[in-house]
Parts: C-alpha cells; structure tokens; sequence
C-alpha cells in the first residue's frame, strides 16, 4: 500500500472527532496559499483570541470555574511583551523568546498566588467571578493611570519578533503569512496541552469537582490544588496568547486587559461551547471573523447583531454550536 | 482490641441549641456497629464532626490513634475515613466505571484495573460498568456509592442510613453486602439507620444517641429490650 493509500485508511477508521481536529489542522496549514497578507493578518489574531478563549474553556468547561480574569493574563502577556523589547531583560537574547518565557511563568505564578488565597479560603463561585473581574478593571486602570510603565493610551509599540538561534541567523518575522504559522502552532500545541490535561486522572478529578466538589473532597481530593493548578495553566495560556499578540499588532494599550475583552472571552466560550476544548477554539475563531465581517458591512450595529446571536444560540444550543454537533454525531467527550 | 475511632467529650452546638452533648464514643478497629436515635439526636451531626465537614466547639476526635480534630475534609478521608451520604452523591453524568476510578481517590492503586472487577463484583455491577451513573435507579445508586467508598481504601466506612429508600429485598442484600465487606475486605463500618430489621440481620453492637449523647449501648435484643430506648422511641422520655 502506498503511503497514501494507507494514510486514507488511517483517516477513515479514525473517529469523528479526530477527523473534525485533522481536517481543521489541514486547513489551518493550507489556508495562508489562498488568504492575502491582511486576511493572514486576520486570521493570526483570531488564532490568537481562540487561544485565549481555550484557557477559558480549560477553566470554566472542565472544572466549572468561571473567570472574568483571563483578559487581565492576556493583557499581562502583552504588556510583558512590549516591556521585554523596551528593556532588553536579558541582553543577548531575543527579547521575544525571553517574554514568551517570563509571560507564563509571571502569570502562573499570579494565578498560583490567587488561587492559594482564594480556592483554599473555599471563595464561593460568584465570588471568584466578581474578584477576577476586578483584577481585570485594575490591571486596566493601571495600564491607562501608570503611564511611566504602561505607556497610557498612547501605548507601548514594539516590534514584530524574529525567529532567531544566536549566531546563526536571525530572521523578523515581518511577513504575516509566516507569522500566521507562529500562532496556529500556538493555538495547536494548546490545545494538545489542555487535550493531555483533561483526558489525563487529573481531568477526571477536575471533571469530578466541577459535577460534585464536596463529594470529590470526601473522596480524598485536595479540590483546591488541583482548581489552583488549572487556574495556572489557564493563566499560562493566556499569557502565551497575550505576548503573540502583542507583537502581531506591533502596539499594547489598555483595552488589551481590560472589561471588555474579559466579557468577550467567556461569550466566545459560551457560543462555541464550554464543555469542549474545540468549543471555545471555535467560538473564538468564529465570534471574530463574524465580527470582522460585519463592522465592515453595517459599522457600528454589529455588536447589536453579534448581540442577538449571542442570545439565539444560549437559547438554541445549550451547549453552545459545536456541544450541539458533537451531541448531534456522537462525538462525545474526544474533543 | 485497638480503637480505630474515639471521640471525647465531642461538643457542638447550633445557635444554642445543643446538636453533641460531651459525646463520648469508641469504636473498636475491625467490627460494624450500628448507631440509631430518633430524629434530631445528632446522628448526622456525629458523622459531619468525625469527617471535618463541621468543627467541633470541644473535645477530641482520635482516627487511629491520631488526633484528627479540625483537620480538612480531604485529609481526614486520606487517612481512612470514608463516608456514603444518605442521598447517593454519585457523579451523575459519568459511567460506572469512571465514578469507581475517581473514587480510588488521589493515589490510585497499581492493580486499579484488577480491583475496579473485584469491587464491581462485590457490588454486583459488572455488567453495567459503561451506563451512566444517573441512569441507574435509587437501590443501584446507592450499591455504586458503597462500591465508590471501598475503592476509595477505607479502614473505617461511615453510612449515613445506606437502605434509606430501598425496598425490604434491597434493604437485606445491602445488609448481606455490608457483611460481607466487613468480613473480606475488613474495614470497621459504622452505620446509622432507622430500618431496625436492617439493624437485627447485621447483628451487631448498636449505640443509641438521644440529645446529643450516648443513651445505651449493646447488642440489638439488649436494646430493644431497654426501657430507656423505648421512651424516647415512644416520645414520653
């Protein structure tokens, strides 16, 4: 059999869910031949908010956690960004490597410090909701108030990353196109991460809490360190997203941290689904491009319109449009 | 004998109205025994202080020797201590088989696979590993919530009424059951119930808790015999 014959076999007996992730892969790979740069352009920053709203969807879809915070990592990863190349932390090394490091790391460890005061103190959910919002608003307040480190609204600029081995060479990715596959394969190893996370016994215990906490305690479980260590995870993701970002847009400002983008995530969530991994990637891509699509035909009415479908798929599809498909053809909880 | 449970002088109060009044309980290691009381005698209020899930204003509660008072839910269950609610709290949305899984706890063991059988055997459940926990009627809800309390590897089983909604035919084989987890895998059970045939077919030592503290203890045929217990049961003590 040739390679590509067995190839075909391989796809036909695999399930459906891995032909939807396949299929998608493929796309996702091929898509930067027929897009022009601006539409690449496009298409590296939804990549980028999907996986913003994939942390998300780790948290609120897999432990139950809703948290209005993931803007404020997102933020956070941007700004370490944007300070990494204004500072030069580590003389010698690409600056972007450097964020792409510190900005999980800042954020984990953010995220880790909350968690220890909040799920260890059993904050109640609505609670949790309401504190990390604020951190959201306060990270936003600073970045416009502090404008000796956060640049106010004027911003920070930076510039575009290079792909770089010290001496070797040291490439900028200043071609869209070629940075478009820098966050498809963010957004890819992601989601294989939170894949790994959830399918793993720690998936299952987080499962456990999200359906009953107080009866996974009593089985043993330390609820707390395992919501406190997702919470990091999530925070680590978004960090990686916000950092990508801010070198895709060559320009950090408030909004990238603050109330409103936070309000957007968790719709994103809501209207892919929050119960799968894919879900959240989906909404997120969707929500955007729809968006894009149509600010460009009606100005201003399309968050009106974006609105309304919000409304109409809570209502149609509880689980959001892919929980409803995955319901639909059986795909159960592969995604 | 060793002790595997001792609780001294145990005090807990609710708005002032006294929920354990200076309850002085021990429990020797390896036996079942049965604890029964009119409502309101502070039977489940017993259970949440040994657990962690309340606090106790004072005394002392002994796990194996070991001071467990005010520890953690979770760590209190790590040691040992596992206890089937009177509602059955299985995972609804999950199978049999994952909601025996998670219940082996943090630390699953090396022969999970061997044991997930061997439990399901136990519980009679074999057949019906992949159906959704929700699905199942109440009597096989509870059978599933026993077999998740001996996967998690309990030394001491606390149930918390465990036939409560069974039929007479349920109520006896889970009698039948708890027997013979008590003798196979030798884990001390404590059981609070209503259903005093349930209490004859074990057989075993029954301590009856009236206002929060020990009215008598002993065989069955001693205590349905104690005049004590029958005016409390009658309402006239």
């Amino acid at each position: 059999m040739s390679y590509i014959d067995r190839t075909k076999v391989a796809f036909g007996d695999a399930s459906g869910s891995t032909k939807v992730i396949l299929t998608g892969a493929v796309i996702g790979f091929l898509l930067p031949a027929v897009l022009s740069p601006y539409f690449a352009f496009l298409a590296a920053q939804y990549y980028l908010f999907a996986l913003l709203a994939l942390s998300l969807g780790l948290l609120w879809g897999y432990v139950g956690i809703l948290s209005f915070g993931q803007a404020a990592f997102f933020g956070l990863g941007a700004y370490i960004m944007a300070w990494s190349f204004q500072y030069m932390f580590v003389p010698g090394i690409n600056p972007a490597y450097v964020a792409l490091v510190l900005a999980p790391l800042v954020n984990g460890a953010i995220a880790g410090v909350l968690g220890l005061f909040l799920f260890y103190s059993d904050v109640k959910d609505v609670y949790f909701v309401i504190i990390t919002l604020a951190l959201s608003v306060i990270l936003e307040q600073l970045a416009v108030s502090v404008t000796s480190i956060f640049g106010g609204f004027n911003g920070i600029y930076l510039p575009r990353m290079a792909v770089s081995i010290p001496g070797v060479f040291n490439y900028q990715l200043s071609n869209d196109r070629l940075f478009y596959y820098v966050t498809l394969l963010a957004l890819v190893g992601g989601y294989l991460v939170c894949r790994r996370i959830v399918r793993s016994d720690f998936g299952e215990t987080l499962l456990a809490i999200k359906e009953n906490e107080a009866r996974t305690k009593s089985l043993g479980y330390n609820t707390a360190r395992y919501k406190t260590l997702v919470f990091m995870v999530a925070g680590a993701l978004a960090g990686v997203a916000g950092a990508l970002y801010a070198t895709l847009a060559q320009f950090v400002s408030p909004p990238v941290t603050g109330f409103v983008l936070s309000t957007e995530v968790v719709i994103w969530v809501a209207v892919g689904g929050r119960g799968l991994l894919l879900g959240a990637i989906t909404g997120g891509i969707l929500i955007n491009a729809a968006s894009t699509v149509l600010s460009s035909l009606v100005a201003d009415r399309y968050i009106l319109i974006l609105g309304l479908i919000f409304i109409a798929v809570v209502v149609a599809f509880r689980k959001g449009v892919v929980g409803y498909v995955a319901d639909r053809y059986d795909w159960g909880e592969k995604l | 004998m060793s002790a595997i449970l001792r609780t001294v002088d145990l005090v807990k109060e609710f708005d002032g109205v006294v929920a354990t009044d200076h309850l002085n309980y021990e429990m020797p290691e390896g036996e079942i025994q049965c604890i029964i009381g009119p409502n309101g005698a502070g039977k489940t209020t017993f259970f949440n202080l040994i657990t962690g899930v309340l606090t106790p204003d004072s005394g002392q509660i002994y796990f194996d020797g070991d001071d467990v008072t005010g520890e953690d839910i979770h760590e209190i269950a790590q040691r040992g201590m596992v206890r089937k609610y009177q509602t059955p709290s299985v995972y609804d949305e999950m199978s049999v088989r994952r909601n025996i899984h998670i219940a082996f706890g943090e630390d699953k063991p090396a022969d999970a696979e061997a044991r997930l059988t061997e439990i399901l055997d136990l519980i009679e459940l074999r057949d019906r590993v992949d159906e959704q926990a929700g699905t199942l009627d109440h009597g096989t809800k509870q059978w599933l919530e026993i077999g998740m309390v001996l996967a998690n590897g309990p030394r001491l089983v606390l149930l918390d009424e465990p036939t409560a909604g069974m039929t007479t035919d349920e109520t006896m084989r889970t009698a039948d059951l708890i027997t013979s987890i008590n003798e196979q895998e030798e884990t001390s059970i404590i059981a609070i119930e209503h259903d005093i045939e349930f209490v004859r077919r074990l057989s075993s030592p029954v301590t009856v808790l009236h206002q929060g503290s020990v009215l008598a203890q002993g065989p069955v045929e001693e205590i349905e015999e104690n005049e004590e217990v029958q005016n409390v049961y009658l309402g006239s003590g």
